[in-house]
């Protein structure tokens, strides 16, 4: 504990605190008692030789009541003598300087008590100045800051200041001259007995990042425009499918139908029944190609959505539905087509799965309308255990509704019947 | 006798399979019209029994052409038809004041007898 060279200055101290009356013990900076002199072992009765760890050992040994017996307490410092050189302070200070050039990163201490602020060499030329070229205070510093930033800039400094809260902010430089236009600045204020004594703090150049990050946006916008684009390309086709399936095909296949019954019509039946047999066969046929070309094209595109708008078209989901359905609530105005379409095909999804998966007996579909978003709601009371994973027809409506900045959500504890619903913004 | 028919439906070549067809069943097909604006006209002129409006006109939609047209007398019983089912339309076809809906493919003396004589 005590080097050769303060040997004789500790070895002073001690008999200088040895020869006085009054009882004195000796803590160290980490408030260790190293010596107890011959008044304050009388006193407390302790041996100086096995100190107990710490003052409240000391204290502890004390006579009497409060007021009666009075110990004094020395807290003492060691320095040590290997302390840098001033020529090695000054080596250690210019290396410092350096890793702080290389990186872009100033520091600064603000001393609280003497009110005195100083800036590192970096953090001078961060902010566009030559290094200790001018005094500076806080007044300077927000100066310094571009003139958006500087209130919220104020607010932290002060909150350091006065409560010890550190702070962390971005801020722009007032002159944008320079390549330097971004700083994230930090600071940690450093307390003694509740009271902000000093800040210490770190600004860095993170306009590289601020661009990275503006750069990354920019590409996360046009991501999620064509993103809206391809899906409205696809529906869009499948609207022109289904119409062209309506317009040509399934015109033609009624069109026969009507011209078989004008034949009927024609035909003496009692002369030839075999020839009305066969008239109704095809007839027969014919009812079965338009049924499935009816529900080809509903696959495809519901065009009732198109023509007459959701609720027609939730309206004419249910009543097909073989699973007793009903709408709830529905708006009635016109929503843009992509904010219908994916509304629709939730609601038939959700229903199939009730159908297919859940073995429901009852499904409600509601959508409401609220200030800047549709919600839609659509329950089964089924089996519940429903999840939207991969390979399900509930993935692709997650991205549908994704690519319309909505959010899709599951609610189906086993057993407990299961809640699909889509939050969609809508202007 | 049986009814005077109106048909109102922008495809030519239907109009004609429904005017031989009905004309064969017995019923007296008196006028034909491709739009909303012709069949309103029609019907305010001719005051058919039976009115066919196809749900798709160039101008309009069977529906509101059934509201504009309906007299109040009831004389006029219109009944909408479409390529498509009753299930895409529902209510719209009891809101506008039709009679009754037939699918183009039901389309028949049987099916419109139905909708006539209240059995639907």
């Amino acid at each position: 504990m005590s080097p050769p060279a303060a040997k004789s200055a500790w070895g002073r101290l001690v008999s200088a605190l040895d020869g006085l009356d009054e009882p004195v013990v000796v803590l160290v900076e980490d408030s260790r008692p190293v010596h107890l002199n011959p008044a304050g072992a009388a006193l407390t009765g302790l041996d100086p030789g096995e100190l107990p760890g710490d003052l409240a050992g000391i204290a502890s040994a004390l006579p009497g009541r409060a007021g009666e017996a009075e110990l004094i307490v020395l807290t003492a410092q060691h320095l040590d003598a290997a302390l840098t050189t001033p020529e090695e302070h000054a080596e250690s200070r210019r290396q410092l300087n350096q890793a702080q050039a290389v990186a872009r990163i100033g520091s600064w201490t603000a001393d609280m008590i003497e009110r005195r602020v100083e800036f590192s060499d970096e953090q001078y030329r961060l902010y566009g100045l030559e290094p200790q070229s001018r005094h500076v205070d806080i007044h300077t510093f927000l100066s310094l800051i571009h003139p958006e930033d500087r209130a919220a800039m104020a607010a932290a400094a002060d909150r350091a200041a006065l409560k010890g809260e550190p702070f962390k902010l971005e801020h722009r430089l007032a002159d944008a001259g320079s390549d330097v236009e971004w700083i994230e600045a930090r600071c940690e204020p450093v307390l003694s007995r509740g009271r902000v004594v000093r800040m210490v703090g770190t600004c860095m150049d993170i306009t590289e990042r601020k661009r990275h990050e503006e750069s990354l946006q920019a590409s996360l916008a046009e991501v999620r425009a064509s993103r809206i684009r391809i899906v409205s390309a696809a529906d869009e086709e499948r609207r022109r499918v289904e119409r062209d399936l309506h317009d040509g095909a399934q015109q033609r296949l009624v069109s026969l139908t009507m011209a078989l019954r004008v034949a009927r019509t024609q035909l003496d039946e009692q002369a030839h029944p075999a020839v009305l047999a066969t008239l109704e066969e095809i007839s027969e046929e014919l009812q079965m190609a338009l049924a499935e070309l009816r529900d080809l094209a509903r696959g495809i595109h519901p065009a009732m959505l198109t023509e007459r708008g959701l609720a027609p078209a939730l309206e004419s989901l249910v009543l097909r539905s073989p699973l007793p359905a009903r709408v709830v609530a529905c708006p009635d105005r016109r929503l843009p087509a992509s904010l219908e379409i994916a509304i629709y095909y939730l609601a038939a999804e959700a229903l199939t799965n009730a159908i297919k998966h859940a073995h429901a007996s009852r499904v409600t579909i509601s959508v409401s309308a609220e200030d800047n978003h549709v919600v839609v709601e659509v329950c089964d009371d089924g089996e519940g255990g429903a999840r939207i994973a991969a390979g399900t027809g509930l993935r692709g409506l997650s991205d549908r509704v994704a690519a319309l900045d909505g959010r899709l959500s599951i609610h189906s504890p086993p057993g407990a019947g299961t809640t699909l619903t889509a939050e969609l913004p809508c202007e | 006798m049986r009814e005077t028919v109106v048909i109102v439906d922008d495809n030519e070549a239907f109009r004609e399979r429904t005017r031989t067809l009905l004309d064969a069943e017995g019923y007296r097909v008196i006028g034909e019209a491709g739009d909303g604006a012709g069949g309103l006209r029609l019907l305010q002129e001719l005051r058919p029994d039976l009115a066919l409006l196809d749900v798709q006109l160039p101008d309009t939609d069977g529906f509101t052409l059934a509201e504009r047209a309906g007299t109040p007398d009831g004389a006029t019983s219109i009944i909408i038809i479409s390529t498509r089912e009753a299930t895409d339309y529902a209510s719209s076809v009891t809101r506008c004041g039709a009679l009754g809906f037939i699918s183009k493919s039901d389309l028949c003396d049987r099916t419109l007898r139905e909708i006539l004589d209240g059995v639907r």
